[in-house]
């Protein structure tokens, strides 16, 4: 058993077996470490994540259907709660999550505006107004005949 | 740009972030954030998380983006703007991109009896593609500005468009990508032919070209004889319409389509009705009989998931069959078709009325099939293979109003249409958007003469 302690110090024994999906776990745990403090990860994603690994540690064939119901449901949740799985997921190198994750946010963020993309990644604006005009209209194609959301989740 | 506020406590709840008027009108509409959210508790985002979410995982979250969203993402910031040249990056999206079976439909240009008008009256109005996804029912306009006058759409593959010189003789070929506005042309055929078949595979490291039929051997004479070939790939085989081979004999090649499955081209031959076959690999032509071909109607050949399907209308008259509209699939056997689809009657009663004995052209993608009814206003179903689903496709918004950009209406019913199909019948292929087309590099290496087409 190795314990996984969060960034708000919150404590988790979990099986050797279903850790090693993460890559960086697995290395630690090769070196003997059965104590791993994480500062990068809140308890919360950390739940998400053992939740996730304990699923996937059992790949038999039969399960494969409920595994995948299962990726399909546990991508609903809001931006917030994803963003914050690819940073721990890549944190604590595990592709298959990551590989399920980057698809999901895509989707999630294809219908929105501009804007909105700006603040959910959190990236200032570098184009003047009139450089912006011209990049739309160039691409005026990507504007036509959608509908476009401005929600940010 | 506002900055946010840091909340000692966790942000679960939908933040909906009131956006201020649009800046620009060509965005479309914009949906009203829920209202809900306005209303109700507001979170505020933790911008410490999502500010350290390094560049290259946001690079392979846009890797994932569908086409018009990555378009559209570009005006977001330089960096966003840049990706599509930087190599890096379209690396990483060759790599993960999914395929996208989407379609492109074109204008049908004019009739075949070579009567091209004067191109004053055309003059400005380029070549429009009309770019359609199966998966939201969307449609999209791209412009092929860079096509010189003169040439036709025949072929797609590999995200790239295969345009053919209308003028008879011998032909030549450009590739293009709209979506980077591309242009790749080809050596030009060596035979001259009037309207021949085009068959294209392309794929990251190859491309097969097949032109075939429609041989002058006079200047006033047509006649289907040869096939030429086109061959590079990325282990140095090239073969640069060096191998012709000889059709069968009596074969006709109508609709001037070949579908390509798994090594081979494949076309309709019509009276009677037949499949031509023809290897890439040992460059062979065979014929293949059709099912029940004595009681098709409008048979077309498409693509469908891997395997090559036959949907034609069935009309036995004396038996006691009722008229429907099939679909059949060629087993690997390479002889025996075996029907796998059926319309469903009520839908091909519908269907029957709407098309009145004009006939259908048929186009397939993947698990995707486009039935379009010839001469008619508005009507064509999509079928999907692995939901097993008809759907009446909303028309293309853009066909009908060409002269009139700003005044498109989407609505919202498929039922209340102002855009057209017919009346300048759409034709089309299988179309997956690409960013790249890694096969340009090895094309670039034939370094050919520079040609202009003015």
């Amino acid at each position: 058993m190795i314990t996984l302690q969060s960034s708000d110090k919150d404590v988790f024994e979990i099986e050797q077996s279903i850790l090693i999906q993460s890559g960086t776990i697995k290395n630690m745990v090769e070196d003997d470490f059965t104590f791993i403090p994480l500062p990068s990860v809140d308890t919360e994603t950390l739940i998400k994540i053992i939740e996730y690994m304990k699923k996937h540690a059992d790949k038999t064939d039969s399960k494969e259907k409920n595994i995948k119901e299962f990726d399909k449901d546990f991508m609903k949740k809001t931006l917030n709660e994803l963003f914050a799985l690819v940073f721990a997921a890549n944190y604590l190198h595990i592709s298959s999550l990551l590989e399920l994750l980057y698809p999901s946010i895509a989707d999630r963020i294809k219908d929105k505006i501009t804007e909105a993309i700006r603040q959910i990644f959190s990236i200032r604006c570098d184009f003047t107004p009139e450089e912006e005009r011209r990049i739309i209209m160039d691409n005026k194609w990507a504007h036509e005949g959608t509908e476009i959301e401005g929600t940010l989740d | 740009m506002e900055a946010f506020h840091h909340a000692p406590i966790s942000f679960h709840f939908p933040y909906s972030f009131p956006i201020p008027t649009p800046t620009t009108n060509f965005l479309g509409t914009i949906t009203t954030p829920n209202s809900s959210s306005i209303n109700g508790i507001n979170t505020w985002m933790d911008s410490r998380i999502w500010s350290r979410l390094p560049h290259r995982l946001i690079d392979r979250i846009i890797a994932f983006l569908p086409p018009p969203a990555f378009f559209r993402a570009r005006a977001v910031c330089k960096r966003f703007y840049g990706l599509l040249y930087s190599s890096h990056f379209l690396e990483l999206y060759l790599q993960v991109s999914p395929q996208r079976h989407w379609f492109i439909f074109f204008k049908q240009r004019l009739p075949r009896n070579n009567i091209y008008k004067n191109n004053s009256t055309n003059l400005g109005s380029s070549v429009e593609g009309y770019m359609f996804d199966p998966d939201n029912l969307s449609w999209y306009r791209l412009s092929f500005a860079l096509i010189p006058q003169g040439f036709s759409p025949v072929s797609s593959s590999g995200g790239l468009i295969c345009f053919v010189s209308d003028e008879s003789g011998s032909k030549n070929i450009l590739l293009c990508n709209p979506l980077v506005g591309s242009i790749i042309p080809l050596p030009p055929t060596l035979r001259p032919r009037l309207f021949p078949s085009i068959g294209l595979t392309i794929t990251n490291s190859s491309i097969d070209l097949a032109v075939a039929g429609d041989d002058l051997i006079s200047p006033y004479a047509v006649k289907n004889l040869t096939t030429e070939s086109f061959h590079i790939d990325g282990n140095g085989f090239y073969s640069i319409w060096g191998t012709t081979s000889t059709l069968p004999r009596l074969c006709s090649f109508e609709s001037g389509k070949m579908v390509h499955v798994q090594g081979r081209f494949y076309c309709m031959n019509f009276s009677p009705f037949s499949v031509l076959s023809y290897d890439i690999g040992t460059n062979n032509w065979c014929k293949i009989q059709a099912p029940m071909r004595r009681f098709l109607r409008s048979p077309s050949l498409v693509e469908g998931n891997g395997k090559l399907v036959l949907v034609a209308a069935v009309e036995k008259s004396k038996l006691n069959v009722p008229r429907s509209l099939r679909l059949w699939a060629l087993q690997d056997c390479g002889t025996m078709w075996v029907e796998i689809e059926r319309m469903p009657q009520q839908l091909y009663l519908q269907f029957a009325e709407l098309e009145n004995g004009q006939g259908f052209n048929c186009v397939g993608h993947g698990e995707y099939v486009v039935i379009m009814i010839k001469n008619n206003s508005d009507k064509a179903l999509l079928f999907d293979f692995c939901k097993k689903r008809w759907l009446w496709i909303p028309p293309c918004p853009f066909v009908g109003n060409s002269n009139n950009n700003n005044n498109i209406d989407y609505g919202g019913s498929s039922n209340n249409c102002c855009g057209e199909f017919g009346g300048g019948e759409l034709h089309g292929f299988g179309y997956d958007p690409r960013l790249a087309a890694p096969i340009g590099a090895l094309l670039d290496q034939l370094t050919l003469p520079f040609q202009s087409f003015n």
